[in-house]
């Protein structure tokens, strides 16, 4: 039996037909791709589209997915070929100006600049590991990252835990976030600890 | 911002929490189109997946020459020693299946639209009302039984 608590088994379950497994994985990764989708700047219709064209392309490719770790990197890497793409499609049929054109070649350039890139790889290495939290831990965080703030008491009450849990639980999932392997590559990947390297090109 | 202050709690809360606004809202559209995908899921077809080996709106020295509009464009999928070459060009689209074999092309949107036009025996057919939509082209001929890629062209 798949262990449909983990990636994983989310992945063997969502490739065996099992449709929550799937909405689940939508839900625990669409944060990363919306992060990257973000960042070229697309119209809402073409962002739209990236989402869905990661999605359709993930639903044939489970099968070659059973590695956990290769799941974030594939998402992104699609996310970000993706987004490329829709950019350079509504690049293709923006009003052309024949005295101007030749300046305007490479959008892609201008919608992410090198000083976001770092900070930019910072949020989509949390987000990959933010994804394999455990759902109890995910949802905790998510509630006390919440603008504007939500009370503990409230948190207790939405999720059916003793208030006093609430910290320890906390400390709990963010020891488990860093202590995850994708965080912990991105961290050694420099001497500084400044996660200089991109975490689609972890470990090859 | 290094990730070496990630080893205090409050620090690494609040770089989660601006990782997740970097997401922004995820509309209903969003999350119902990505979770719509699974219904796409194949079951039991023996159809070899043809990925995108090609596509000239990603060659960057192409675009550097002929930045001044690309009116067409050109994307290469291969599925193993079979490939379906598409040249769009507007809204019509021909392409070739090599080798060459005659066959049918099922065009299908991810919308639910599809379209089914002949392949001739140079392995050439012809879409002239491309939908503006995701699309995947299935190919079957006597050798090549391919589904490709997801793309909006």
């Amino acid at each position: 039996m798949a262990d449909s608590s983990t990636v994983t088994g989310l992945v063997v379950a969502a490739e065996r037909g099992d449709q929550s497994a799937w909405r689940a994985l939508v839900d625990r990764y669409t944060p990363l791709v919306a992060s990257i989708v973000q960042g070229f700047r697309l119209q809402a219709h073409d962002a739209e589209d990236v989402h869905q064209t990661v999605w359709l392309r993930l639903v044939e490719h489970l099968g070659d997915l059973r590695e956990p770790r290769a799941l974030p990197r594939w998402i992104i890497t699609i996310t970000r070929n993706e987004s490329l793409r829709l950019l350079k499609t509504t690049g293709r049929t923006r009003p052309f100006d024949p005295l101007t054109e030749h300046e305007t070649v490479d959008t892609a350039d201008h919608v992410e600049p090198d000083q976001d890139l770092l900070k930019a790889a910072q949020h989509q290495v949390l987000l990959a590991a933010f994804a394999e939290l455990p759902d109890h831990q995910r949802d905790l965080l998510l509630l006390l990252v919440a603008d504007p703030p939500v009370p503990y008491a409230e948190i207790s009450k939405q999720l059916g835990i003793p208030l006093g849990s609430i910290g320890p639980t906390r400390a709990r999932a963010l020891q488990r976030l860093r202590e995850s392997p994708l965080i912990a590559e991105w961290r050694e990947s420099d001497p500084n600890g400044g996660g200089q390297r991109d975490i689609a090109t972890l470990g090859r | 911002m290094t990730s070496r202050l990630w080893d205090d709690d409050e620090h690494l809360l609040e770089e989660l929490a601006e990782a997740l606004r970097s997401a922004g809202p995820v509309s209903e559209r969003m999350r119902a189109g990505s979770e719509a995908a699974y219904t796409w899921r194949r079951v039991d077809e023996e159809l070899a997946l043809a990925s995108i080996a090609y596509d000239s709106l990603l060659d960057t020295e192409l675009l550097v020459r002929s930045a001044a509009g690309e009116a067409h464009r050109i994307v290469l999928f291969e599925a193993g020693s079979v490939s379906v070459e598409v040249e769009r060009n507007g809204a019509s689209l021909v392409g070739q299946v090599v080798p060459p074999e005659r066959g049918e092309i099922l065009l299908e949107g991810a919308g639910g639209r599809a379209v089914r036009v002949p392949i001739d025996e140079l392995g050439c057919f012809c879409i002239d009302d491309l939908p503006p939509e995701l699309v995947r082209f299935r190919c079957e001929t006597p050798t090549a039984h391919l589904v490709t890629d997801w793309i909006r062209l």
